[in-house]
């Protein structure tokens, strides 16, 4: 039986929540990065200086995206001291804390054998535990928000925060701006003025490798989009709605064109458009990858508003539900 | 006045091995008899002194002026396997022995998190900003107060009244005009609510109803 969907719940009313999920998403996509670079380098000069600007843009991510969530709380002193006292470790609030500080303490550490030049083979160590830590980091903003039930019986009372689609779709999605948050630093150090010139110079040659990987995850973003809006237009009555709510409803703005727009389609056009330029042209034109990876975070921030604000369904479900029809949505 | 205790009501039926058994106090709202009169919730503010934007019990009509019409009082429903006790990173949510859901208003770090978990919508907080001034969570307390001393000015401040301890029942359910909110032990409940529904020949329409009391019995 559905449950009554009642208040407006109240992440969505500031920009505390979404902002975090984002940050906290893309800061897990961008220590993958860094790491799969490192690894995957081949000892090719590029790739590791991509590997280090992706690892030192990771920090001020995460550490602003804590900044928000903790400063969220009506008691942020204790949001920093969560250990002492966030002790119901079944709740996905509390272990989302040790993921942040897991998080931030793996990618010090990975940036401190980078900027030190330490050994070789600690900072190839670090960068394959990177790699399950920074997956988990945008899993878990997810499996935070499908966290909001307990009951046995799996009832989710955020009709739209659903288990399966989810932390899944998260996870896509901040690889999909990790990728595109690494792809814009590289272009932008790579053009920096130092007083000798760029000590990055030659990372912005791997934006274009970035673009076609970026391309790829876009990709598995929008087929897993589209798995999530089918599983919910066929599902409970409370996914039925979510999914009004977010195709027809009131969201219907920000979804379609703010993030499948913004985020998947306009990207992947000029992703089309770059490399069809380049065979051409055979140059290539940076301007369209600037714009392709602006996209792609600006998706990303509008994917984490719309599922939070989703998640206030604001008129009530029917009760019981089989006596009436679904109500036209209006929002 | 300095040390009273509080008093947790005893189960008397179901036999002497449960006589000492507490008592697991609950809400029952019976929709075809709630009119909407918002007496429960004027009732509630003012008995507790209910933070501004704050509405501990509410009344929500579904199909409103529609056929089948149906009111229902929505206070905390204190849930035996409550989902905004399992989801508390802090666990300011506890329940009491006789079943009352209750906050640590001290605890309480203001996350939002019971909020979600809550289907009722019971845990409100008073403000909304973005830096710390969202408050503490408040919610209906069943009129039994919270994790303080009885009646002290402390107790008051925080929670509200502490009727449960005066051996009252919750405020909403006292003043309910048709008595359509009724509250107390659970089987009692129980009892009230069969007797209702053998009256009137037919159940509530919840699914399942005609499998669990077919008519005739």
């Amino acid at each position: 039986m559905e449950p009554i969907v009642l208040m407006q719940h109240k992440w969505g009313l500031t920009y505390n929540i979404p902002w975090y999920l984002f940050l906290g998403g893309l800061a897990g996509g961008t220590l993958l990065v860094a790491a799969l670079a490192d690894l995957l380098s081949r000892r090719q000069e590029r790739y590791e200086l991509l590997s280090r600007v992706s690892t030192y843009i990771t920090i001020p991510i995460i550490l602003i995206g804590g900044l928000l969530l903790t400063f969220h709380l009506a008691r942020p002193e204790r949001g920093f001291l969560f250990p002492f006292y966030m002790r119901n470790y079944r709740s996905w609030l509390t272990l989302g804390g040790f993921v942040v500080g897991v998080f931030v303490a793996v990618t010090f550490a990975y940036a401190v054998t980078w900027y030190f030049q330490l050994s070789r083979r600690l900072r190839k160590a670090l960068a394959v535990m990177s790699i399950p830590v920074g997956a988990l980091m945008s899993l878990y903003t997810g499996l935070l928000l499908a966290g909001a039930w307990t009951i046995p019986g799996e009832f989710w009372f955020v009709p739209l925060w659903s288990k399966e689609y989810i932390p899944v779709l998260f996870l896509l999605s901040g690889i999909s701006t990790g990728l595109a948050a690494c792809g814009l630093t590289a272009l932008i150090v790579d053009r920096m003025r130092w007083p000798r010139g760029s000590r990055f110079k030659g990372v912005g040659e791997t934006a274009v490798t970035l673009s076609l990987v970026d391309v790829a995850a876009i990709l598995l973003e929008a087929g897993w989009i589209y798995l999530l809006l089918s599983a919910f237009a066929a599902g409970t009555l409370g996914q039925k709605l979510a999914y009004q709510l977010l195709t027809s409803g009131a969201l219907w703005l920000w979804f379609w064109w703010g993030f499948v727009a913004v985020g998947l389609a306009l990207p992947i056009l000029a992703s089309v458009a770059e490399m069809v330029y380049e065979k051409t042209l055979h140059r290539r034109v940076e301007w369209l990858l600037y714009a392709k990876f602006t996209l792609v975070l600006i998706g990303g921030l509008v994917l984490r508003y719309v599922i939070v604000w989703g998640g206030d369904l604001p008129k009530p479900l029917v009760f019981p539900p089989s006596s009436w029809p679904i109500p036209p949505f209006s929002g | 006045m300095a040390q009273m205790q509080v008093t947790i009501p005893f189960r008397e039926a179901g036999g002497p091995q449960t006589k000492h058994a507490p008592a697991r106090m609950k809400f029952y709202v019976d929709v075809k008899r709630c009119i909407e009169c918002g007496g429960c919730e004027v009732a509630c503010k003012n008995e507790n002194n209910v933070p501004e934007g704050i509405t501990r019990i509410r009344v929500v009509t579904i199909n409103e002026g529609g056929p089948g019409e149906t009111n229902v009082a929505v206070p905390c429903m204190q849930c035996s396997k409550a989902p905004c006790v399992a989801v508390c990173p802090v666990d300011a949510l506890f329940h009491r022995p006789d079943g009352i859901v209750q906050v640590n208003k001290e605890t309480c770090i203001g996350c939002g998190y019971c909020l979600y978990a809550c289907p009722f919508g019971a845990p409100q907080f008073p403000t909304s900003s973005p830096f710390g001034a969202r408050g503490v969570m408040d919610k209906c307390t069943y009129c039994a107060g919270g994790p303080e001393e009885a009646f002290s000015d402390r107790e008051r401040r925080l929670y509200g009244a502490n009727r449960i301890a005066e051996g009252k029942l919750p405020m909403c359910a006292s003043v309910c005009s048709t008595k359509a909110l009724i509250a107390g032990d659970a089987e009692e409940v129980a009892n009230v609510v069969r007797q209702r529904m053998a009256a009137r020949g037919s159940g509530g329409g919840a699914w399942g109803w005609p499998t669990a009391y077919p008519a005739g019995r």
